[in-house]
């Protein structure tokens, strides 16, 4: 995708959404019609909503129901006792839902899948329960009746006048839906959903993401329930029923998760077919599960996500193409502006002081205790099981530290969440790489900008100009750092078919995004050729010379003499040789520990 | 005997191979044989399409083109579970034990769709542990708590649980220290040996041409030379790309 495919469907799709809201009033006869369009209108908002938290961070919700009926009570309890007017009470209606949004976004921190859709079921039926119950206020199974019409100052809205109310809100909910898709704050999400690890080596803080996932589809759910409130003028406990909340999520599963015009689709396909199903007689209601169960099962991404997937292949056409990486490290003067590093702080930029980890019984790492220079490259090594990744998960804030502590630019970091620590200059790579798999080799380094961006939320969901800035110098930059590793020519691919090598690279261009002090590399030559290692040993040996320090894992024998200025050899979790490579190297232990007899005196290191 | 019996087919014949993800095509044309109690190498870049090539082979992709056929059968576009069962056993890239499992069930799994009596199952099982007896002492032991090394001895012994006439591995050597290394290739060796074919993808072209008798070389997708891995090593332009001297 170019800037301009990126930005001008969306303008065109709300131009035609914009359009054929304005046409309904033309097309519609009469008041009774006009009342189902704007309920689908309404569906809808709450269906957009629950799109962000099921095709953005993955999370499914059971209980948009509950959160649909505190909009709604909030406006009834609102308008009739305290004699509010529309905004007073949509705000207050906000501000309840938002709540509500940060509260069933907890247990996220703990549950995932099944038992996140149990907790939500839970909520929708406590917020049943207690309309139900709590009758001073809620009015008990009777409801509120008689909340008073919407007056804007002109006095009261007549039908046609709240439909084009309604139509504004849910077209605002719709561009703010597309701008959040579309943005980085929404890829962040995405990324969550993909790879928490990866999410949080690059910056990106997951519980962040999924509150505020939660909150916004909650906010939605609440502006709707308003809606409805105002368009109902009576609201009671059977509209908010289980029932409802399952077809919410139906309206987004089979409209297309993730899409722009999924939620639409499946809020209208929900709030017709009914109707026209009614020629069935007594089948209907088995003619509509019919009909559900047919289209998820030939449309497995929805209607909106096949018909995408669709136009893309007839897009493509049916001829194949080859791709060839290019050879890397290609330094130029631009990146070295992007990636070259100033000092800020003097002495060793990373320091353990009798580092251990405990899992249970067993130290993975004892009284560790390590300086690592600025600009400089600095090994660990050791037999397969020594605690070398242990340690790397150590200095990139993926496990505290059961005793000592790491000193990072200074600063006491042990203890400290990953996302964290990488905001303070430290990002890293994986053993068995975790990149965004279903995103573009692009989009993965994207994301590696996503902690050093500066364009806010309110500009990332009405698209104000420091956005468009950004995301352009972000894209420009990408394209640098894809140069730089030489895999140009994969920039549309999805990451997750790109060879194994070629993971590495994107994750290393990934990590480099970040612009880090420190750069922690766990294998990177694994699954390399000899070739590319000695690629890799410029890389890196450039990477030093722009003022990055490097903390090298690896077990090729060559490449770490190559490269290193330190090594440090881990056996059973415990320092037993540290030095330069080739006092390292003749250190009898070493060789008895690590290297084995014949892969010395001849082999790799021949 | 007759005497005008055909040669004998190859245990894995794969005839003008092609793989493609979506529209990018990751292997053009690739034809290449095992013979029964063979070791073959496949040695060449990332991205150079052997791991596609070993994907469709164990029926993990199916290929846009050509066709392969295992002992004497097409096996072309065969799923990876009926493969097995024909003989064809599968050491992933990056291992992929179960994680969460003992030691002794992922063996106990590795020999389930062979074997369905339990005596079998046992056997299968202890040969595993006699082959690498640091996967007995650690038979109670999650999988995913062994280091890379185990985890690998544990990765090739379940292949075997199957009884397997051949093992294909995909990068034997990804994040295995030299001690390790060292240990596994003579292992290799021996099991060729006792009669089992080996199709070993490996990135580290020096160890894979010691060990094999026969290699293939890769590039972007296409064999660019094959032949015995003795006469490949020798060969000057393999040791200039793949073994890092001239």
């Amino acid at each position: 995708m170019t800037l301009r495919s990126l930005f001008s469907p969306g303008l065109l799709s709300s131009l035609a959404v914009a359009g054929a809201l304005c046409l309904v009033p033309l097309l519609v006869a009469n008041t009774f019609q006009l009342r189902v369009v704007m309920l689908f209108l309404i569906y809808a908002l709450v269906a957009l909503g629950l799109n962000l938290l099921v095709g953005l961070v993955s999370l499914v919700s059971l209980g948009q129901a509950g959160l649909y009926a505190l909009g709604a009570y909030t406006v009834a309890i609102l308008a009739t006792k305290t004699g509010a007017g529309f905004f007073p009470a949509m705000l207050g209606a906000m501000a309840v839902t938002a709540v509500a949004g940060v509260a069933l976004a907890y247990p996220t921190v703990r549950v995932r899948g099944v038992y996140l859709a149990v907790v939500t079921i839970a909520f929708g039926l406590i917020v049943q329960n207690v309309a139900i119950d709590w009758r001073a206020l809620t009015g008990g199974t009777l409801g509120i009746s008689n909340v008073p019409r919407i007056n804007l100052g002109a006095g009261p809205l007549n039908t046609r006048d709240l439909y084009w109310l309604i139509a504004a809100v849910t077209f605002a909910g719709f561009v703010v839906h597309h701008n959040l898709m579309h943005s980085r704050v929404g890829r962040a999400m995405r990324a969550v959903a993909q790879s928490e690890t990866a999410a949080r080596a690059l910056g990106i803080d997951p519980i962040r993401q999924r509150v505020l996932a939660f909150v916004l589809s909650s906010v939605f759910a609440g502006i709707a329930g308003g809606l409805y409130a105002y368009l109902n003028r009576y609201v009671n406990p059977d509209t908010f029923s289980f029932s409802d909340s399952i077809r919410f999520l139906l309206m987004v599963i089979l409209g297309g998760a993730g899409t722009t015009f999924g939620p639409l689709i499946g809020a209208g396909v929900l709030t017709w077919i009914p109707n026209l199903l009614q020629a069935f007689g007594k089948w209907q209601l088995f003619a509509y599960g019919a009909l559900l169960a047919l289209v998820i099962f030939f449309l497995p991404k929805g209607i909106a996500g096949s018909v995408r997937d669709l136009w893309m292949r007839l897009r493509r056409g049916r001829t194949q193409v080859t791709r060839e990486a290019g050879s890397w490290p290609r330094p130029s003067e631009a990146i070295d502006t992007i990636l070259k590093v100033e000092a800020r702080v003097r002495g060793p930029v990373l320091q353990t002081r009798g580092l251990t980890i405990r899992f249970g019984g067993l130290s993975a790492v004892s009284g560790v205790t390590l300086d690592i220079e600025r600009a400089t490259v600095h090994a660990i090594i050791g037999p397969n099981g020594a605690g070398k990744t242990t340690m790397l998960n150590a200095l990139s804030g993926f496990y505290a530290p059961t005793e000592g502590s790491v000193t990072l630019l200074q600063d006491e970091v042990g203890g400290r969440s990953s996302d964290r620590i990488a905001r303070s200059g430290l990002t890293r790579t994986f053993q068995n790489t975790e990149l965004f798999a279903d995103m573009t080799v692009e989009e993965n380094v994207l994301i590696g900008f996503h902690a050093r961006s500066t364009a806010g939320f309110l500009s990332t969901l009405f698209r104000l100009p420091g956005f468009h800035r950004e995301a352009r110098r972000q894209r420009e930059r990408a394209a640098l750092l894809l140069d730089y590793v030489g895999l140009s020519a994969y920039r549309d691919e999805t990451a997750g078919n790109l060879a194994f090598g070629h993971q590495r690279r994107l994750e290393i261009a990934r990590a480099l995004a970040m612009s880090p002090e420190i750069l922690l590399l766990d294998e990177p030559a694994a699954g390399l050729t000899h070739n590319e290692i000695d690629e890799l040993i410029a890389l890196i040996r450039d990477l030093k010379r722009l003022g990055l320090t490097v903390v090298l894992v690896e077990h090729h024998v060559d490449m770490i003499m190559a490269v290193s200025d330190h090594v440090t050899v881990l056996d059973y979790g415990e320092v037993i040789a540290s030095g330069p490579p080739s006092a390292v190297r003749d250190d009898p232990k070493v060789i008895e520990a690590y290297f084995g007899a014949s892969l010395t005196a001849s082999g790799e290191s021949a | 005997m007759s005497t005008q019996a055909a040669p004998k087919p190859p245990l894995l014949r794969v005839t003008d191979l092609g793989v493609a993800y979506g529209r990018v095509r990751a292997v053009q044309s690739v034809s290449l044989e095992v013979g029964a109690g063979e070791f073959v190498a496949v040695i060449g870049s990332n991205g150079a399409g052997k791991s596609s090539i070993m994907k469709a082979i164990s029926g993990v992709l199916a290929p846009v083109a050509g066709r392969i056929d295992f002992n004497g059968a097409d096996v072309t576009g065969l799923p990876s579970h009926r493969l097995v069962r024909a003989g064809l056993a599968m050491v992933p890239e990056g291992r992929q034990v179960f994680a969460e499992q003992t030691v002794e069930d992922n063996l106990r799994l590795g020999a389930f769709v062979f074997a369905a009596t339990p005596a079998r199952i046992d056997e299968a099982v202890e040969r595993g542990f006699t082959l690498f007896p640091r996967l007995a002492e650690r038979r109670a032991q999650a999988a995913g708590s062994l280091s890379g090394g185990e985890q690998q001895m544990l990765a090739i012994a379940r292949g075997l649980a199957s009884s397997p006439k051949l093992l294909v591995i995909d990068e034997l050597s990804l994040g295995l220290a030299p001690r390790v290394l060292e240990m596994l290739f003579p292992v290799l060796e021996s099991l060729n040996r006792d009669g089992l074919a080996i199709l070993l993808v490996e990135q580290l072209a020096t160890q894979a041409l010691a060990v094999s008798h026969r290699a293939y070389v890769m590039e972007t997708g296409k064999v660019t030379l094959s032949g015995r891995s003795g006469d490949l090593a020798r060969d000057p332009a393999v040791r200039q790309a793949y073994l890092g001297r001239a």
